[in-house]
């Protein structure tokens, strides 16, 4: 443990890991509610389009990450309101797209320094102090806004035809959601990568409301499932020699599926005898 | 504020309105006062959800003029809070983690705002809510686990909660049983008398309708009949709002074989 800590790159992957755990599982209890999941998988995978622009232009691929995935979060918002394409299809599209751009970009930038593999499973040597600040500020600011706007966005994602009707600006809160997961989606593509980020915009989310109905306990259930699966799944990345995105939504999974039996069984217990 | 005494709760000029095909309402006109129970009765697909979207300010017609409580409705709109509504029952999504009171605070977000929390006076008038339409002991219930016509009860204490000049219900009855829609319907008899609330409620039952409220309006995509609530019981009028080979089967005011199969 403490030979772990002493090591300078460890530390900085789990303070980030930390952050992002908690932001990631945040806004997963949301975009659980409001049905987002799958413009999670869209938008991560979008992102990878941005990462690779960033090492053809040779400039830093979360600089261009950030403003390539924050535009196709609110493009699919925007697609789907539209409501003439399924949302389904849209996001089908435009993660392939972003996808197949990126895969382009790659091969004309024939440089190899990127270090792909960890771009699209992360890993815990990536993490640099810069990423680090990102992390924390970007953090602060989605978890500020997430607690200002709890009862709009709890409100939202319950009924939105009675939301709008008593005044709220759904179309806006919609799309600060879309942009908060971007943001949260990027800054967890060094320590997660790509392709597994998304899990953890669902299974904090999912896990917690398996176990109560309440939202507050909810919330704590959720970012406990996040940090546990993180730190768990760092630990395990270090001393197996895995990929730390792989090892995180492992545990986060396993964690998943205990609740989900646990759940069960308490419903069970709860149902009346027959 | 000052605000002309005979102002209509809503007022409805040649509304003409349509998704992408045919036209859903057709030069409707109406007119709801304060302090009355409007009922807009009509067949499935007659517009009648459609037509309280317009008054919410949820789409606008493609013609006419609207007018609600004085002003042009538009949401997202602050001066929303004056209008309490219950929408077309869909039933939650289980695991919601709601309880039925926190569903009864979101009808207070509106005279909150943005970055106030609910407080104790708040959830005192929420629970006071709940208890108007019987609910009170299953406040801490998760809304989720509710049944049906549970689920509608807390949904009009919700419309209640924001104390609403104008209250819009779709098809309020859903669900309920025929005690429960006997109490509602005397609890919004009761706020109308006490507050001068107006109610414009829209339902497929014309026995329900004509039995509760003081004007209606008989609606299949435009206006057939407007005015007095037993003036739409003639056959001629509910042929042209439903079609011929209707079986009309009339509820009196006071019907004895409703207490028989309430009873029985
Ligand atoms: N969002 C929509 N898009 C397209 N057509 C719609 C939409 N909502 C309602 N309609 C159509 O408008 C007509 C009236 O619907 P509605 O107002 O819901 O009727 P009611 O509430 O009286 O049953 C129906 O034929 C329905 O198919
Ligand atoms: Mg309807």
């Amino acid at each position: 443990m403490g030979e772990i800590l002493a090591l300078e790159f460890m530390r900085r992957a789990l303070a980030a890991g930390v952050i992002l755990s908690t932001v990631l599982a945040t806004i997963s209890f949301f975009v659980v509610l409001r049905r987002f999941s799958f413009i999670g998988v869209g938008v991560s995978h979008s992102a990878f389009g941005g990462v690779a622009l960033g090492a053809l232009l040779g400039v830093s691929p979360t600089a261009v990450a950030i403003p390539f995935a924050v535009g196709v979060a609110n493009a699919i918002g925007v697609v789907s309101r539209k409501g003439k394409i399924g949302i389904d299809a849209t996001i089908g599209i435009f993660f392939s797209l972003a996808m197949a751009l990126g895969i382009i970009f790659i091969g004309l930038s024939d440089q190899y320094n990127v270090d792909l593999f960890g771009y699209l499973f992360g890993s815990i040597l990536a993490v640099t102090t810069g990423d680090l600040i990102l992390t924390a500020v970007l953090g602060a600011v989605i978890l500020g806004l997430t607690l200002v706007l709890f009862k709009e966005f709890l409100f939202v994602a319950f009924d939105e035809e009675v939301a709008r009707a008593s005044g709220l600006p759904v179309v806006l809160l919609d799309h600060l959601l879309l942009t908060m997961l971007a943001l949260a989606v990027v800054m967890s593509i060094k320590v997660i990568g790509i392709v597994l980020v998304s899990a953890l915009l669902v299974i904090p989310g999912a896990t917690a409301l398996q176990l109560t109905r309440r939202y507050g306990p909810a919330i704590v259930y959720s970012i406990v499932t996040g940090l546990v699966a993180t730190v768990g799944g760092l630990f395990l990345s270090y001393y197996a020699d895995l990929a730390s995105g792989a090892t995180i939504v492992t545990v986060a999974s396993f964690i998943f599926f205990v609740a989900l039996l646990f759940g069960r069984f308490r419903r069970r217990a709860h149902a009346p005898k027959s | 504020m000052t605000e002309n005494k005979d102002m209509p709760a809503v007022e409805l000029r040649g509304i003409w309105s349509r998704y992408d095909g045919d036209w859903v309402l057709r030069n409707v006109s109406l007119t709801c006062p304060m302090g009355s129970i409007f009922g807009i009765v009509g067949p499935n697909g007659g517009g009648k959800t459609t037509l309280l979207r317009i008054i919410l300010g949820l789409m606008s017609p493609d013609r006419g003029e609207v007018r609600v409580l004085g002003k042009v409705p538009r949401a997202p709109d602050r001066n929303h809070s004056d209008v309490g509504y219950l929408p077309q029952l869909s039933l939650a999504h289980r695991d919601f983690p709601v309880s039925a009171l926190d569903v009864v605070l979101m009808g207070r977000y509106a005279r909150l705002g943005i970055l106030r929390r609910p407080g104790a006076g708040d959830r005192a008038r929420a629970l006071e809510t709940l208890g108007l339409v019987g609910m009170a002991d299953r406040a801490e219930r998760p809304f989720g686990s509710l049944s049906g016509g549970e689920q509608q009860r807390v949904s009009i204490a919700r419309a209640l909660a924001g104390d609403p000049r104008l209250l819009l219900l779709d098809e309020p009855s859903t669900g309920i049983d025929a005690v429960g829609q006997e109490s509602f319907y005397r609890l919004l008899a009761d706020l109308r008398d006490r507050t001068g609330l107006a109610v414009v409620m829209v339902s497929h039952d014309i026995g329900v309708i004509t039995a509760h409220t003081d004007r209606i309006a008989c609606l299949n995509r435009t206006i057939h009949y407007h005015g007095a609530p037993d003036g739409c019981l003639n056959r001629e009028i509910l042929e042209r709002t439903y079609g011929a080979g209707l079986q009309v089967v009339v509820h009196d005011r006071e019907c004895p074989t409703c207490e028989d199969e309430r009873d029985g």
